[in-house]
């Protein structure tokens, strides 16, 4: 192996240094890891999965199966890439994977001994004694075996960015063939996006030697495509996924991670086709190679991959490759089962100096690197030494963005491949993907596959153990035939039970062989055993380029209040409820969360303090039926309400279980704002919009959402009227009854106040623009009130014993919750027939009780009344020490619960250690009667 | 008589390492897992589907209560629907009456399952780790810890700390968006291999006697007055006492042609995979705030989802959006994921409930019976579905544990709605 | 996917939220017998093929479509705003 001085498309005056296992070694610009790796003599590169079998470079594209490595060091290495895939770059580090202790000493390759007891399927017929968890022992070791690369760590340097494009005309593959069909395109005055994955354009045509038809033609094509200005050309792309409505996706993994969402109305693929080997013992020898892969080396990188060079074809793609072998310096053996060759031909291949073994195949190779080959044919056998061998085995169209969008593949006979089938609207296959293989191989044509002579279908070319179908799998044909014996003969099957083309390299070049053995096995054609579906992604993408930027902290978005920065700036810790971040507790109340809370619940029992509730849907109803959409949402009444007073309501879903809960004011005479929590803000409003706009129609009303526009303050606690008071005069502070709406100015803003209370304190709530709030809340902290954040907020309403979000859990019943008296009789609303069903109105339902005890009560802990079994009697929702009562307090929800007030339960809280007893009582610890909210 | 012996090609194996080195020293053929049966005229019972749920009513018919006559018959080859799809993640941790102890029958059932079948079908109860980002979080793992461990599950309550020794390569900054508070771990969840337990369902079936036909779609039903008594297939009539319908995904198409219309939405759910790594990830994990789980298999692949595609579909062929989503929660939770690749991407149509919870049940119509409704978590329920399926079809009763799982628990209000959301399939 | 919302143009499905089938009839809102809701709220005909459904453009107009798409194919052969189908 060596570099040629005068051929390939690298840049010798930019040479690149770069490590392989800790080896320095040079190549050039335009080199791929593989191509430098391969000028550098090196040509161990890896171990196979299950045999650790040594292995070299097969391929020169995503069809590696072998050439896996990992690139870079510390947070920035990843693992499995396939060095065939990577560009070289100043300063890359390749490790080779799968090995211990090293690359060329790798103790486990003593599991190959093992073989004969280790194919196909092994593992389902052992490990399974001496008892229930043997198989975690066993996992043990054979995880450790299993696996390609080490695992990545940290995250990856790289940034990560998400793009869309919009196009008439999507070409993938800039080939020959894809180029001419953007032009084409482009010329109709299409906009076009070319899609290559390769940093150059031309495909196959890349490969050809200098001087040769195709590369005459690509710079044809070349020079009329730059004069194209509606095509865009994106390289090193790899479009990677077909999904519905000509959506596309493909991914740049340079410098930065580029994914691509495209939107096309029509899709050219020009995905070219992939060569395969055949299947004989040893044929994973490192030295041996697809013959297409050896044509690349030599032409694109002037890489010779060996001096004594078989080439072994059943079509006439391998002869351009021994001829430009031979031209290169290398002797050639030409190796064809097929018989006849016209005598011009003949003649050019032998005056190139070709040996012919016509009417022969391959049917093994020796040496741990590559030495000799075992010629047969139907009299001889021979020995040849050699250190190269070009497998030419056939082609296989790139289908799996058309198998992907649906297309089911069809078998032909000639091109011995799957051809695209019947294609959905809107794509085209064209060039080596549609079976045009013409440019793949040279000469004359034959019209249907392009080949002067047909190819002569052979897959398996010699008998013996270790002969490869699929190498990265180290999936052997005694597995496909073990597999067939077992009856694992659908393909899906045979993929399933011998791992056959389920590795990284999505067995691009085993999956037409395996099919192959099996229809050979089974004595059916390969069209009557099946076909293979492709999934995305075509080629493997990193996850870090699927994710894009929104990961980490902008994993999802953030929603915060108008209040945000000013309470951070007053000392708020922030917690998040669901996408809000809202304040927890102000560290101005303690330096902890326990003390913090229970200071700011002090302050709103014995004075007055403000929260941020901003976070509560908000949306204004207007409109002549305005309450009528109202009592049909709500299971209470609304008809009454009057002009200038607002009303808690609760609505239930349409199976009758509680939906929601909130505080609705009627602001004039048709013009309401609605409340909600703020959990089922956008399911309430999505719920609203649908009926309005499917099955009530017939209701003259608009609902707008102003959630976000309008601020909310709660202002709570005994001295909560002497606050107000300072800011919006003596008088109408006290003239604002309970549940009463005021429409007024507070430190300049104009502001909605409506007195209602969750904390079961006097209380208002303060609704202001959402500009306003910060002078607003100052306004109000300057008026002498304290301020307090969720924990609390929580822990008081628990102990006036409000639902919210523990029991509101799309679980429970009115009844359940102690609300039944709040359903209307005189009116229908949503859920009140499937509320009446036997299940919601059962004795045996869990009901909301309160629970006190002298010990530390926690959400999530469970009751019983006996020994605990099954669920036990219920659970804990929400719990909370409780200053003013001095004992801990829970709401739980307990079966026929109001019937145990009085009895003692036991609280089971093995996860956190305890096992307590609780009485159980009237949820409404403090001040049932409500004379502190009214007073 | 013919029955029992077409298309056996050798005696049947009991599999074990001395078969194995025995096999490997003779160099003798492996026999079939499972002979390549037709269909005979009549059965007891026929089972249409199989897949995991199939084979195991099967399985349990002939071993439980002593049927012979059984045939399974499959459309297309055997476990390739939702069995050969999922995430392979076996647990229980359930929080509605009916779903606990079921699914806790069932990990007993997964315990011993590869002895039951003298087929290594690979069950690791390696851990699932739940991951809390808030206090909230926290207590809904704890109600999950408490109800396990009374009932005798190992599970446990994990602090900040114990998860950061256990889990070292979650992201646990204070800059994620959801910064790790906590989690728990239930002991003897875990996953196991999909494919196995399909084939081993199979195998051990076969072994006792149940035909098991590939190739052969059920097109309609054999009446006998209001009763059905068979099924038509591609493969002609076939006589059946009872059938079962075990058809993940396709179990309103066929129960349509029976005159039924269920409680059911057929949803898209897409799984992932990537390339085959050392040995990263020890146990399963999952993490509700970003709607994502992922375990890593014994070949090395990360096996990970998320949500459903979310509308109705019989389509395999899933969006990217659900890929993207998934890998934002990978590379969110776990930052060293941005540099794991996605090799394969797949679907599978599963029944969604209106309620999230399953069927095992007569059907409404007399001859006829159904496993169904399993959503997306359907493998874990394999073993214990076949088991009480088996029972309700063999007694003409329902088995204690499923008897939660009836048609008709909508009209009498009797849901099991594990996540509060509703009539909504889309949304369990 | 992509959807064509009547006032939005042609979208990606992420900005939509999918509501569910639609050719199960609400009832009157005074409808007491049980049956009619049990039918509207947990039966369904869930076809391998064409199915009418609602999904809401949640992230652009808001406004609810009824859409005919095959369940197979995800073809999608109508889009129309829910409130000019007539119920």
């Amino acid at each position: 192996m060596r570099r040629l001085p005068d051929r390939g498309e690298i840049d010798r005056a930019r040479p690149l240094r770069f490590r392989f296992d800790g080896r320095a070694l040079t190549g050039y610009a335009g080199d791929s890891l593989a191509s430098a790796l391969l000028a550098n003599g090196v040509r161990l590169v890896g171990r196979s999965f299950k045999y650790h079998r040594p292995r070299g470079i097969y391929a020169a594209g995503l069809e590696e199966p072998n050439a896996l490595v990992s690139i870079g060091r510390g947070d920035a290495r990843r693992p499995n890439i396939q060095a065939t895939a990577v560009p070289l770059s100043e300063g890359l580090e390749a490790v080779s994977q799968n090995r211990w202790p090293s690359l060329h000493l790798d103790l486990q390759s003593l599991t190959g001994l093992a073989a004969p007891l280790t194919g196909a399927g092994f593992y389902y017929k052992t490990f399974m004694g001496p008892n229930a968890r043997a198989w975690m022992l066993y996992e043990h070791f054979i995880r450790k075996a299993a696996g390609l690369g080490p695992p990545p760590t940290g995250p990856d340097p790289r940034p990560a960015e998400t793009l869309h494009a919009h196009c008439r005309v999507l070409v993938v593959g800039a080939g020959l063939a894809g180029i001419a069909a953007a032009l084409e395109a482009a010329r109709e005055g299409d906009s076009v996006l070319l899609v290559e994955r390769d940093s150059l354009l031309g495909g196959a045509a890349l490969s050809t030697p200098p001087g040769s038809q195709e590369r005459a033609h690509l710079e044809t094509l070349l020079t009329a495509l730059a004069a194209q200005s509606n095509v865009q050309v994106l390289t090193n792309t790899q479009v990677f996924g077909t999904y519905d409505h000509g959506c596309f996706a493909a991914v740049e993994e340079g410098e930065v991670l580029q994914l691509w969402l495209i939107r096309a109305e029509r899709a050219v693929l020009a995905s070219g086709a992939l060569e395969r080997g055949f299947v004989f013992p040893g044929n994973d020898r490192p030295g041996v190679m697809l013959a297409g892969a050896a044509r690349t080396y030599l032409n694109r990188y002037g890489v010779l991959c060996g001096e004594r060079a078989v080439v072994f074809q059943n079509n006439d793609s391998g002869e351009a490759v021994a001829l430009e072998l031979a031209q290169a310096g290398a002797a050639v053996t030409l190796v064809d089962p097929r018989e006849n060759l016209d005598a011009e031909r003949r003649k050019s291949l032998e005056s190139a100096g070709i040996i012919l073994r016509l009417g022969s195949r391959i049917t093994a190779a020796f040496g741990r690197r590559l030495r000799v080959v075992e010629v047969s044919g139907a009299r001889d056998r021979a020995r040849l030494p050699c250190d190269l061998l070009c497998l030419a085995g056939g082609w296989s169209p790139v289908l799996h963005l058309a198998s992907q969008a649906g297309a089911r593949p069809r078998w032909s006979d000639p091109h011995a491949a799957f051809l695209p089938g019947s294609l959905p609207g809107g794509m085209a296959v064209v060039g080596a993907a549609a079976g045009d293989f013409r440019r793949v191989a040279d000469g004359e044509v034959v019209p249907e596959t392009g080949w002067s002579r047909p190819l002569q279908p052979l897959w398996r070319s010699g008998e013996g153990p270790m002969a490869f179908v699929d190498l990265q799998n180290d999936v052997t044909a005694k597995d496909v035939r073990q597999a067939h014996d077992e009856g694992f003969v659908s393909v899906e099957h045979l993929k399933r039970y011998t791992t056959l083309g389920m590795g990284s390299d999505q067995g691009r070049t085993s999956n037409v062989l395996g099919l192959a053995l099996m229809a050979e096995a089974s004595g059916r054609t390969i069209a009557e055993t099946g076909t293979t579906t492709f999934r995305p992604p075509y080629a493997a993408v990193s996850l870090g380029a699927l994710a894009g930027a929104e990961v980490g902290g902008a994993f999802h978005l953030r929603r915060r209040t108008p209040l945000d920065s000013l309470l951070r700036e007053e000392g708020a810790v922030m917690t998040h409820s669901g996408l809000w971040e809202r304040a927890w507790y102000f560290r101005e109340n303690g330096p902890d969360l326990e003390s913090a809370s229970c200071r700011e619940m002090e302050i709103v029992r014995s004075d007055a303090a403000i929260s941020d509730v901003s976070t509560l849907g908000k949306f204004e109803i207007e409109g002549p039926d305005a309450a009528e959409l109202l009592n049909r949402l709500y299971c209470n009444g609304w008809s009454k309400l009057a002009v200038g007073k607002a009303r808690w309501g609760v609505m239930l879903r349409d199976d009758g279980y509680v939906f929601d809960d909130g505080t609705t004011a009627r602001l004039g005479e048709t013009r309401y704002v609605m409340t909600t929590t703020t959990a089922k803000a956008e399911q309430v409003l999505s719920r609203i919009e649908f009926l309005l706009q499917t099955a009530w129609r017939d209701l003259r009303v608009q609902v707008c959402d102003v959630t976000d526009h309008w601020a909310a303050i709660a202002l709570s606690g005994p001295n909560a009227r002497k606050v107000l008071a300072k800011l919006i005069g003596a008088e109408q502070a006290r003239d604002l009854p309970f549940l009463g709406l005021l429409e007024t100015e507070l430190a300049g803003a104009p502001v909605r106040l409506i007195r209602v209370s969750f904390s079961g304190e006097l209380g208002y709530e303060v609704y202001c623009p959402a500009q306003d709030a910060p002078s607003v809340w100052r306004a109000l902290r300057r008026a002498g009130a304290g301020a307090y954040g969720l924990e609390a907020l929580g822990a008081l309403r628990i102990e006036k014993g409000h639902v919210s979000a523990g029991e509101l859990d799309g679980r429970t019943t009115l009844d359940d919750l102690g609300l039944a008296a709040m359903a209307s009789r005189k009116k229908a609303f949503v859920g009140q027939v499937m509320a009446e069903r036997p299940g919601l109105q059962a004795k045996d339902r869990k009901q909301l009780v309160g629970l006190t005890a002298e010990t530390p009560l926690s959400s999530g802990a469970v009751l019983s009344f006996g020994p605990f079994a099954g669920l036990g009697e219920g659970r804990i929702t929400a719990a909370t020490w409780s200053p003013s009562l001095g004992c801990y307090l829970a709401l739980a929800l307990l079966r026929d619960g109001r019937a145990q007030h009085g009895r003692e339960v036991a609280v089971h809280d093995p996860a956190r250690g305890r096992l307590c007893k609780a009485l159980v009582r009237d949820p409404h610890f403090l001040d049932p009667e409500g004379v502190r909210q009214r007073g | 008589m013919l029955r029992l012996t077409a298309g056996r090609i050798g005696a049947p194996v009991t599999f074990s390492a001395f078969s194995l080195l025995s096999h490997a020293l003779s160099g003798r053929a492996w026999p079939r897992q499972w002979r390549a049966a037709e269909p005979a005229e009549a059965y007891d019972v026929v089972v249409v589907g199989g897949g995991g749920h199939g084979l195991a009513t099967a399985f349990y018919l002939a071993k439980e209560h002593g049927l012979r006559r059984v045939a399974v018959l499959e459309k297309s080859w055997l476990g390739g629907g939702n069995t050969g799809r999922n995430t392979t993640i076996v647990r229980a941790n359930y929080m509605e009456e009916g779903n606990f102890q079921f699914y806790r029958f069932s990990l007993d059932l997964w315990r011993d399952l590869s002895r039951t079948l003298n087929y290594n079908v690979m069950f690791s109860p390696r851990g699932m780790v739940g991951v809390a980002h808030s206090p909230d979080a926290m207590d809904a793992y704890a109600q999950r810890v408490n109800v396990m461990t009374l009932n005798g599950l190992r599970a446990e309550l994990l602090d900040l700390g114990q998860m950061q020794r256990l889990l070292p390569y979650l992201d646990y900054s204070q800059r994620a968006r959801f910064p790790v508070v906590g989690g728990m771990i239930q002991h003897d969840a875990g996953t196991a291999r999909h494919d196995a337990v399909a084939w081993g369902y199979a195998r051990a079936a076969d072994r006792l006697g149940v035909d098991i036909v590939e190739g052969c779609e059920v097109t309609g039903y054999l009446w006998k007055g209001q009763r059905i008594a068979g099924v038509e297939t591609g493969k002609g009539p076939v006589r059946a006492d009872k059938v079962v319908l075990a058809v993940a995904g396709h179990t309103s198409l066929l129960a349509a042609k029976a005159g039924l219309r269920l409680p059911l939405e057929s949803h898209l759910l897409q799984a992932f995979v990537t390339e085959g790594l050392k040995p990263m990830i020890d146990h399963v994990i999952s993490w509700s705030g970003g709607h994502f789980y992922i375990s890593q298999s014994d070949k090395g692949g990360l096996v990970f989802g998320s949500d459903m595609d979310g509308h109705a579909s019989y389509s395999g062929r899933g969006g990217i959006a659900v890929a993207r989503k998934a890998a934002a929660a990978a590379v969110s939770l776990i930052p060293a994921l941005g540099k794991a690749r996605l090799l394969r991407q797949w679907g599978g149509v599963v029944d969604q409930t209106m309620d999230g919870s399953p069927f095992i049940s007569a059907a409404p119509v007399p001859g006829l019976y159904l496993t169904g409704g399993w959503c997306y978590g359907g493998f874990k329920a394999i073993p214990a579905s076949g088991f009480c399926t088996a029972w309700t079809v063999a007694k003409d009763e329902p088995h204690p544990l499923s008897a939660c799982f009836r048609l008709d628990r909508f009209a009498t209000g009797r849901e099991l709605d594990e996540e509060g959301s509703g009539p909504y399939p889309h949304l369990h | 996917m992509r959807l064509i919302c009547p006032w939005c143009g042609s979208r990606d499905s992420e900005e939509f939220a999918y509501g569910g089938d639609a050719w199960a009839q609400r009832p009157a809102q005074a409808e007491s017998d049980p049956e009619a809701w049990l039918a509207y709220l947990y039966q369904r005909d869930n076809p391998r093929g064409p199915h009418r459904e609602y999904w809401q453009h949640r992230f652009g107009c808001r406004r609810w479509l009824l859409v005919e798409r095959d369940t197979r194919t995800h073809e999608v052969t109508l889009v129309t705003f829910a409130e000019e189908v007539g119920s």
